[in-house]
């Protein structure tokens, strides 16, 4: 064949061509065309497969959401009138006294009315319903259905959505489908951008020559003829540039687009498409986002008034910005309303009762990608272990986390109070001091919030994850409990005489007390409560610095750790977070549980992908849990914890320790309620002396904190195996309420001392008490 | 065998049936929990007598007395006990875990959840659970014979039948007080 056609060739070129120009234009018009015609049928293909592949492929990529820990509604439950309504306003319900649609409420003094609105979370969907209950004293009764007035175990709210891991391009969207898209948003939307959308082929050749005239009378483009076929076609397929080129290409790829799809599939990616604001890095695009980005709630709650402002705002999400301009943006809408009663589809009347309203806009998020970058930070390093980050950006998981918005609100605020008085106190450099904090609920080790610096809303260096400190006092309990582990007890006598150690060849360490005194000999109860170095350094060095790193481990702290006798100080650095996890498993009786920030991933749709299931492991006995626990209590009531008495209640029973490093640079405290674990840390980046100790700083942080939030006192359970006696101070001996220094201390069951302090009847008392354990009495 | 035959039957299944039958037999099986009268209130911390001069005195904090959880709680272990009969234990862990967050320090929750993971075969877990719940019992000694056996089950399933016929003494010594 290629042979016939050369030689074809050939032939033709042989013969001689007198006057042939004439012969020669039609068959190279008729081929030219051809070719051309070929090229743009190619070219043409090409678009349909590029039209096809991406319209029906993955349109977008969709951030993963991050949702705070659903509020729960039960009778009991602790809820104060404050922190239900800042939650119903985080969640974008509207008080509204008909209660006509999902997501408004109703309060009467304390009685509030809810309709709640459908959401699936891990274990299905939780229905929209109609339910109501009282508040008093800041505990739910009464909770009922309302239309039953039936009784209600249990109801959960919708979770605040906390923020989004992006795609690079930081658009962000919740799509909707067209079925759930309210009429009048498509009756304005055709009204304003294309009136013939549902007759038209994709492109309307007298709109764009109509458009053509008048840019040219005007000079300049004031007029666009595009369909929203082809807007949808620009935004999706093609880059921004203007030119005849693209221009064609966007007719062409419009009328495929149109071929293919039928007309509410097309405005269904319009809706999901189109750009509407901005918000810092974040993209605000398509009418799902947009309508939870300027009114707080869902597409399908809202009016027409805002509806109509949100199709208005197509045009110049910047110039028609309702924050912004507020005028402009009013007047646009107002527009779109009236020129949906010029098409018929609205009355006057009701025309005119849209155009009175306020624009009803809420405030701008303060941040663009989260609020909460610290504990987004957290969530997003656990997730890394089980999902590629390209799926996280891109998936739209959604992302189940147990981050409490009022714990972390009270935080913030009390935090952020405390350290400027603190920085006028200590005469500090404004803006130096530093601070982080993590909170946790103590039996699950649920994270619950997260602080990474003194402006929590800023991102930038995490403090809670990163800032790797000293831990100073806060590693004596791990010392301690060691120490019980071997025997020793409450009462044991320890020696806080000087102490000097040689480190190496020519260097020597003599450890010193922060009062700078000796104490001789001191109960073991004495001196943890009192934080005392020396002994703590000796007690250290006698059950050996293996079993302290030992201990640590078993709190649940991974990181590796010296052993040089001053590991017993808390020469190691940690980050809070770290030790979080170790004060967690003393909060939870010696049951180790790896913290958690996440429950449960959902995929897009709302299938369960993943669950982070609640695990234990018990990493020492409950019984010298107890112990320790209750000399952590001891701190606060009598010893270097004695001042947060003055800013918490003494019925939290709160249980806690104090940490200070070299020259006051770090103040740490970790301390623990009946249903809070919190740590705090403030210190100064560069490592320079803050001037706080673990009790003027931290402390008074972590109790602000801790009024501020609902936090619930710590009862310790008693093992059977543990027994209280009087014990003399002096001797550490049995004492009795007699003795002049006697305190009434724990014993795990024969660890007891067996003879008794001279004030408590000395060597009588033992005769006495060996004739009735002979008698085997009681 | 025996294990199997006998004393997964005996002992596993009443806990098991009672998570699936909890609504039902709540009224019946419900753990004695101590009455605030049969409580020494006011006891103070005793003067040193001349006689029995160390005896122990009084805690400030009583043992736990574990509260009775909230009506969510019972809805909730209803549910799970539904799951559990359906063989869903992952929803029957969640649900007893959305319990646990509603009321922390109730053992019979974590007893549940102890026996939803035995079923899994998650034997860790379910033993750790169980001692959890131990921890949090106070007085009430058939919960407490309940995790023993969780335990002993869970310890033999690991081949340490040691620790498994310790667990089993406990169990029967606590049943049979």
């Amino acid at each position: 064949m290629p042979r016939q056609k050369r030689r074809k060739r050939k032939t033709s070129r042989k013969k001689p061509a007198p006057g042939s120009v004439r012969r020669w234009t039609l068959p190279l018009l008729v081929r030219g065309t051809a070719l051309l015609l070929l090229i743009l049928t190619c070219y043409v293909v090409y678009l349909d497969y590029t039209v096809r592949s991406q319209f029906e492929g993955k349109r977008w990529a969709l951030p993963a959401r991050v949702y705070a820990r659903p509020l729960e509604l039960f009778n009991g439950q602790q809820l104060s009138r404050t922190s239900l309504l800042k939650e119903l306003e985080a969640i974008g319900y509207r008080k509204d006294s008909r209660l006509s649609k999902p997501g408004s409420y109703w309060r009467n003094g304390n009685n509030f009315q809810l309709v709640t609105r459908k959401f699936v979370f891990w274990d299905g969907a939780e229905p929209a319903r109609k339910i109501a209950f009282s508040l008093s004293d800041s505990t739910v009764t009464h909770l009922r259905q309302r239309d039953t007035g039936g009784p209600l175990d249990l109801a959960r709210l919708e979770p605040i959505r906390i923020g989004g891991i992006y795609p690079a391009h930081k658009e962000d969207r919740l799509l909707v489908q067209r079925s759930e898209v309210p009429a009048v948003l498509v009756d304005a939307l055709l009204a304003v951008e294309d009136r013939d959308f549902y007759e038209h082929y994709g492109v309307v050749p007298s709109a764009i020559l109509r458009a053509a005239w008048v840019n040219i009378k005007a000079g300049k483009t004031v007029q666009g003829g595009s369909t929203i076929t082809q807007q949808l076609v620009k935004n999706f397929f093609l880059t921004n540039q203007r030119s005849l080129v693209r221009k064609a290409n966007e007719a062409i790829m419009a009328l495929l687009l149109e071929w293919h799809y039928d007309k509410d599939e097309i405005l269904e990616a319009y809706l999901n498409e189109v750009y509407l604001g901005q918000a810092g890095q974040r993209a605000i695009h398509g009418f799902g986002m947009a309508s939870r980005f300027y009114f707080g709630r869902p597409l399908n709650e809202l009016n027409t008034s805002q509806l109509a402002l949100l199709v208005g705002i197509i045009k110049g999400p910047s110039w028609y910005d309702p924050r912004r301009h507020p005028e402009r943006a009013r007047d646009r809408r107002d527009l779109v309303l009236s020129l949906l009663h010029d098409q018929g589809k609205l009355s006057k009347k009701r025309m005119q009762a849209a155009q009175k309203h306020s624009l009803q806009v809420i405030p701008k998020p303060r941040t663009s990608i989260t609020d909460y970058p610290a504990y987004l930070d957290l969530v997003r390093r656990q997730l890394r272990r089980d999902y590629r980050d390209e799926d996280l950006r891109s998936e739209g998981m959604q992302i189940f986390t147990s981050f409490d918005p009022y714990v972390q609100w009270q935080a913030e605020k009390a935090l952020q109070r405390r350290v400027k008085q603190l920085e006028r106190q200590r005469k500090l450099k404004p803006g130096k001091l530093q601070v982080a904090t993590v909170i946790t609920s103590p039996e699950q080790g649920e994270v619950l919030a997260v602080i990474g610096g003194r402006e929590p809303r800023q991102g930038g260096f995490n403090r809670a994850l990163d800032a790797v400190r000293p831990i100073g006092s806060l590693m004596k309990p791990a010392v301690y409990l060691a120490a019980l582990e071997q025997g020793y007890t409450l009462a044991s006598k320890l020696d806080d005489s000087p102490l000097t150690l040689k480190i190496k060849q020519d260097e020597r360490w003599s450890p010193a007390n922060y009062d700078r005194k000796y104490h001789g000999q001191v109960m073991l109860h004495d001196a943890l409560v009192h934080s005392y170095n020396v002994s703590t350094v000796r007690l250290g060095l006698d059950i050996g610095m293996d079993r302290v790193a030992e201990s640590l481990q078993r709190l649940g702290v991974n990181r590796k750790v010296h052993r040089y006798p001053s590991l017993s100080l808390g020469t190691a650095a940690f980050a809070p977070v770290e030790v979080s996890q170790m004060y967690q498993t003393f909060a939870a009786n010696g049951f180790y549980s790896p913290l958690r920030a996440i429950r449960e991933v959902l995929d897009a749709n709302g299938k369960a992908l993943q669950r982070y299931p609640l695990t234990v492991e018990q990493a020492f006995e409950p019984d010298y849990m107890y112990l320790i626990n209750t000399t952590l209590q001891s701190v606060i009531t009598d010893g270097t914890g004695r001042s947060l008495n003055n800013i918490v209640p003494r019925g939290l029973n709160v249980a806690g320790k104090t940490g200070t490093t070299d020259d006051l640079r770090d103040s740490w405290f970790a301390g623990f309620t009946g249903s809070h674990v919190a740590v705090v840390w403030v210190g100064l980046d560069d490592n320079g002396v803050a001037g706080l100790t673990g009790a003027s700083g931290a402390m008074r942080i972590w109790g602000d904190m801790m009024a501020a939030i609902n936090t619930q006192p710590l009862l310790l359970a008693r093992p059977e195996t543990v027994q209280s006696f009087w014990i003399d101070e002096t001797t550490g001996l049995l004492g009795s309420e007699r003795c002049e220094q006697a305190r009434v201390l724990p014993f795990i069951r024969n660890s007891e001392p067996d003879s008794h302090a001279e004030c408590a009847g000395g060597v009588f008392s033992d005769t006495i008490e060996r004739v009735f354990d002979f008698f085997g009495s009681d | 065998m025996f294990l199997k035959r006998i004393f997964y039957p005996a002992i596993i299944f009443p806990v098991l049936l009672w998570l699936a039958g909890c609504s039902m037999l709540h009224t019946e099986t419900v753990e004695p929990v101590p009455a605030p009268t049969e409580r020494p209130t006011d006891r103070k911390v005793e003067p040193a007598p001349i006689l029995r001069p160390s005896r122990p005195v009084e805690p400030e904090v009583r043992p736990s007395t574990p509260r009775r959880s909230p009506a969510a709680v019972t809805g909730l272990q209803r549910t799970a006990a539904k799951q559990v009969r359906a063989g869903q234990f992952a929803q029957a862990a969640a649900t007893l875990e959305r319990g646990l967050r509603i009321s922390p320090g109730d053992p019979r929750l974590w007893q549940q959840l102890a026996a939803v993971r035995l079923e899994q075969k998650k034997w860790r877990l379910a033993l750790n659970m169980a001692a959890k719940s131990n921890s949090l019992a106070g007085q009430q000694q058939s919960l407490q014979a309940g995790n023993w056996q969780i335990i002993a089950q869970a310890w033999q399933a690991l081949g340490n039948s040691a620790k498994a016929r310790h667990a089993r003494n406990k169990a029967r010594s606590l049943s049979g007080r």
